[in-house]
């Protein structure tokens, strides 16, 4: 017990336990933060992923021989030709045509008008989809075949639809089928086809069949008929994936046929540390950013609705490098679906939960969650460092204080609720104008607060953090069980909040290093609430990621950046921004527009006011709210603090 | 009362009332949620029972409906008065009021006599922590019907507390017919009639016998209203038995689910032997502190029982704030309260991966429960050793206590 008290009193010096161990949380939760970074660059390291294996071992994949060849391609050329010709007729005249292909091959067709609108931002289109019922089934499962009209890059899709229809035209011959066979031409891969699976599943069709159990999605632009290399798109919204076996299926077929597969666009031929981070760092944005601007690879419409779906993506051929036919992305297609077809079940074997380090390898939920549960953590034992501070001081009407904190935390969660709801109310063209206010307002907005807000207690101030900082913790464990990446990006941007905003503080500083202390600290409070504001984040990331083509990399002066920032302010931020609210609206992605207003704003907002409110002069109190050493030099004795805290965890 | 308490009720009817006709889909929406309501308390069941019973079915055959038969009587009798739809004036008013009465019960238990010479919060603090409960207001909202029974409970409990033997053994009857998990409270009641000073036997032996008697006169009626005595097979019986399987934020489905069929008596026996268990023992061991016994009950049962819900938690976190004195002991309160919120916005989280998206499964909603209940278990055992330390000291000064310990 003596080495204990000497070990303790070399560590805290004369302070009480609790003391001692109140005073270690900050840096433990910085150690939580750091660790769950570092636990990111651990997974791609050799040993700590696992190769991928076929787990469903119902799927058979490769197994069956394939016979999407020799004369199919003339069909496949005749339908491209077709196609080509359709190009520029109008919409329904176009889905007429196609249903009729889809009548004449033997499918049961229909077309399906859909329009979402918003004001005078209409968006609308013409599906055209046919069932081709299984020779061997009984119309109550079915797998789709989807190649919606034009691409993720929004031109024509001129073989994925021509294969996919010459297919859906082979497939019949065949009398294998288990399970019914839903050809999909979707006038877009984003909105039209996820209006479709939503009306498919809530409205009933004019042609309908089961429950779908998987999907291909066939996106290969271009009249060559070649392609160079394969990305599968498997990301869906929300943060959901499809099984991975189905993955595991698609990757193992081009395996056998020989074909370069590649995922989130990078070549991991030479399998190293660097390209399975690149992978996985990629893979993880894609995950958190899925459906948010632009069109969709086509497979993320299929999440939410337990269909496992992914996206054939085929680069065609330039400069006359032809390493692959068509019909080989046919028979891939071909051999995916006679895989589906031989489920016994609904995917359910592998896993749902995964992340992607190269093509063949991945890492499992158990392997990698504790990243996004470490930054998560670290957020709520800060939080509660904040409350044990702020209780450990002898004040009465702590219940009051800490009921009156809640209020106005609560009332900025209601306020941004409040916005929220304007947000997704306000026309499209008028969110920039509402973003610009908001981001003109954001400068002096600790003025604001500075003046609206009286001065209030240090112990005050450290409440209301504690209810942010808990309450951020809270909020980032639970989502990182439902989109992980989200969870991880959101943790890493919170953290400077967590660590290096520090409120005001009353403690009388007459040295000159005291007065430079605080002016660091003040500082660097300031840089934590600006960099973690969520406007200028989004703008940053609207200009990085969405405008990286344009981005003045080489000669960066005043004047170029001065330009940039003025062409991509204008209809086109507005644009940007109108995609990001409809994303919410019409794809439902609940998982970026509504966490920034119900979790990020209000937060940030609150973290406003713990930087900017004055502290109240409290003369009869000893010092305390020091960041980083809070109540410790508390004249009370541990045993009264101890009494005084406990009384009041209860009541909240 | 005070005006302050007032403005609190006034303020909570008047949430409750918006919320539901504002935003009528948060009905069902919630009622979906299983942790919310069981198949014992759920409103849409109760309704089906309601209508077999008004077109002259037994609600009993089918196995359908799990509730008592004061339920149909009650409902059938407020029909009469208006729709009975879950956000009809009616309904509301019915639910408005049992959530009134409650947060009256309990702040007339923290004014009572034999509490005066403790620490008591005020009024309309006791009324707000559990009216603005979002717990107690999420069930609400579902219109579950532990709503009521647990009015019933906390009335029963406050008017132990003024010496009103009747109307408590009446209250008593019937939250203990709409709940069968109630009867666990039956041997504290007992003990604090039977510790009141001069007449003790006689007064508890009273208790007993009105409290029987009523609990007879409430099967009677449900044998008249339904003609035969099936009912109790089809509320009590299938409650003992755990006959629905449905998931909920208890222990015992998983388990029941997993099992084989030769194992289920056995399991059934243990599982209620292990909420039973515990009655007697905190009944005899805290007789000095009659309301923290019953607290403690109520917060084991709603640990242990089979289809636990979270109205119930809201209950017993309203119970405890009346105890407030033990609070100067208590320990890992923090540590808990984090656990259970954590556990109740995880929980939903996992049924929706589980049951909407298909990714995740049973184990994960099952450990997530495991998690909650591990919560509540650290807040019932430091709440019952806080009781004990004060014991220990004379209760004179609870913070010497710590020192000690």
């Amino acid at each position: 017990m003596a080495i204990f008290h000497t070990l303790r009193r070399m560590l805290f010096g004369n302070r009480g336990t609790r003391e001692s161990l109140v005073s270690l949380l900050p840096g433990f939760s910085v150690v939580l933060t750091l660790a769950g970074l570092a636990w990111l660059f651990v997974l791609p390291m050799q040993d700590q992923s696992r190769r991928t294996y076929i787990s469903e071992n119902a799927l058979l994949p490769g197994q069956a021989h394939t016979y999407f060849h020799g004369s199919e391609e003339h069909i496949v050329r005749a339908f491209k030709a077709e196609i080509r010709l359709l190009k520029d007729t109008p919409d329904l005249e176009r889905a007429r045509t196609m249903q009729q292909w889809l009548s004449d091959i033997g499918y049961k067709s229909a077309t399906h008008n859909w329009s979402i609108s918003h004001y005078d931002d209409i968006k609308a289109g013409v599906n055209v989809y046919g069932v081709l019922h299984a020779p061997r089934g009984d119309t109550t499962e079915s797998m789709i075949l989807c190649a919606p009209w034009l691409t993720r890059n929004e031109v024509l899709n001129e073989s994925g639809v021509a294969i996919a229809i010459a297919l859906a035209r082979y497939f019949t011959r065949w009398s294998i089928w288990s399970k019914d066979i839903i050809l999909l031409i979707p006038s877009d891969p984003s909105f039209g086809l996820s209006k479709w699976v939503e009306d498919y599943h809530y409205t009933s069709m004019p042609v309908s069949s089961g429950s779908i159990q998987g999907g291909i999605v066939l996106d290969f632009p271009g009249e060559s008929g070649t392609f160079e290399k394969l990305e599968i798109f498997y990301s869906g919204l929300n943060g959901h994936l499809p099984n991975l076996d189905l993955i595991n299926t698609v990757m193992l077929i081009c395996g056998h046929m020989g074909i370069n597969v590649i995922v989130h666009n990078i070549d991991a031929s030479d399998e190293d540390y660097k390209s399975r981070a690149t992978t996985l760092v990629t893979g993880i944005a894609h995950q958190a950013l899925s459906g948010l601007y632009g069109p969709g690879a086509g497979s993320e419409a299929f999440s939410g609705w337990r269909i496992d779906a992914v996206t054939l993506a085929a680069t065609p051929s330039r400069n006359g490098y032809e390493p692959y036919d068509q019909m080989v992305y046919g028979r891939l297609v071909e051999a995916s679906m006679r895989s589906i077809n031989n489920l016994l079940e609904h995917f359910h074997q592998s896993f749902f939960f995964y992340l992607l380090l190269s093509p063949r390898r991945f890492v499992s939920i158990g392997t990698y969650l504790p990243s996004a549960m470490l930054i998560g953590a670290s957020f709520t034992i800060k939080g509660i460092y904040h409350w044990m501070t702020s209780s450990s001081t002898k004040t009465d009407g702590m219940f009051d204080q800490a009921i009156s904190a809640f209020w106005l935390f609560m009332s900025i969660v209601l306020f941004s609720v409040g916005m929220f709801s304007l947000s997704a109310w306000i026309p499209s063209s008028m969110l920039a104008s509402e973003a610009f206010v908001v981001m003109a307002v954001t400068p002096i907005l600790p003025i604001i607060i500075r003046l609206l807000i009286p001065p209030k207690p240090v112990s005050y101030i450290h409440k209301i953090q504690s209810y942010i900082l808990i309450s951020v913790g809270l909020f980032l464990t639970t989502l990182g069980t439902l989109n992980f990446s989200l969870s991880l990006m959101l943790g890493l941007m919170f953290a400077p909040l967590a660590h290096f905003l520090s409120p005001n503080t009353n403690t009388p500083t007459a040295t000159l290093i005291g007065h430079l202390q605080r002016v660091i600290r003040k500082t660097i409070s300031y840089i934590a609430v600006v960099a973690s504001c969520p406007w200028l984040d989004i703008y940053l990331y609207y200009l990085i990621a969405v405008k990286e083509s344009e981005f003045p990399h080489p000669l960066l002066s005043i004047q170029t950046v001065r330009d940039f920032i003025a062409t991509t302010s204008g209809d086109e931020f507005s644009k940007f921004l109108g995609g990001m609210m409809w994303s919410w609206r019409a794809l439902g992605v609940w998982s970026f527009v509504p966490v920034i207003f119900v979790v990020w704003f209000p937060f940030w907002l609150a973290s406003c006011v713990v930087l900017s409110v004055r502290p109240l002069a409290e003369v009869d109190q000893s010092t305390t709210g020091d960041g980083q050493k809070p109540g410790v030099e508390s004249s009370s004795s541990p045993t009264t603090d101890h009494k005084l805290n406990s009384k009041y965890f209860v009541q909240i | 009362m005070d005006s302050r308490t007032w403005a609190v009720v006034l303020a909570a009817a008047v949430l409750r009332l918006s919320l539901s006709s504002l935003f009528p889909v948060l009905h069902s929406v919630l009622g979906q949620h299983v942790e919310v309501t069981t198949s014992m308390t759920s409103f849409k069941q109760l309704k089906e029972g309601l209508h077999l019973y008004e077109i002259g079915i037994s609600p009993y055959d089918g196995g359908v409906y799990h509730q008592a038969p004061i339920f149909l009587l009650l409902f059938k009798f407020l029909g009469k008065f208006g729709s009975t739809a879950p956000n009809s004036l009616v309904i509301n008013g019915l639910y408005i009021f049992a959530d009134v009465l409650t947060s009256y019960f309990l702040c007339a238990i923290s004014k009572s006599p034999s509490l005066a010479n403790t620490d008591q919060l005020a009024s309309w603090v006791i009324a707000s922590i559990y009216l603005f409960n979002p717990l107690v207001i999420t069930t609400n909202i579902t219109r579950s019907t532990a709503v009521l029974s647990n009015a019933a409970m906390i009335g029963s409990i406050a008017y132990a507390c003024y010496n009103r033997n009747l109307l408590s053994a009446m209250f008593l009857a019937l939250a203990s017919h709409m709940n069968i998990y109630t009867v666990y409270l039956v041997p504290p009641f007992l003990l604090l009639w039977t510790s009141r000073k001069g007449s003790g036997m006689a007064s508890g032996a009273m208790y007993l016998l009105l409290y029987v008697a009523l609990s007879a006169g409430l099967a009677a009626i449900g044998y008249f209203m339904t003609g035969s005595m099936q009912y109790l097979s089809a509320t009590y019986g299938s409650l003992l038995f755990f006959e629905d399987l449905t998931p909920n934020m208890g222990l015992w489905w998983y388990f029941f689910m997993e099992m084989f069929d030769f194992f289920r008596p056995l399991f059934t026996y243990i599982f209620h032997l292990y909420s039973l268990i515990y009655v007697l023992p905190i009944t005899f061991r805290l007789h000095n502190y009659p309301l923290i016994a019953i607290t403690c009950i109520v917060g084991i049962t709603t640990l242990s029982k089979s289809y636990p819900e979270l109205g119930d938690l809201g209950v017993y976190v309203s119970l405890l704030t009346l105890s407030r004195f033990i609070f100067a002991n208590v320990r890992y309160i923090l540590v808990a309260t984090l656990v259970i919120i954590h556990a109740l916005v995880l929980a939903p989280s996992f049924y929706h991966l589980w049951i909407y998206l298909g990714s995740g499964n049973a184990n994960f909603f099952y450990a997530i429960t495991l998690v909650y209940t591990i919560g509540l278990t650290i807040i019932v055992t430091d709440t019952l050793r806080a009781t004990l330390v004060i014991e220990f000291t004379g209760g004179k000064d609870p913070s010497k206590a710590v020192v000690q310990t």
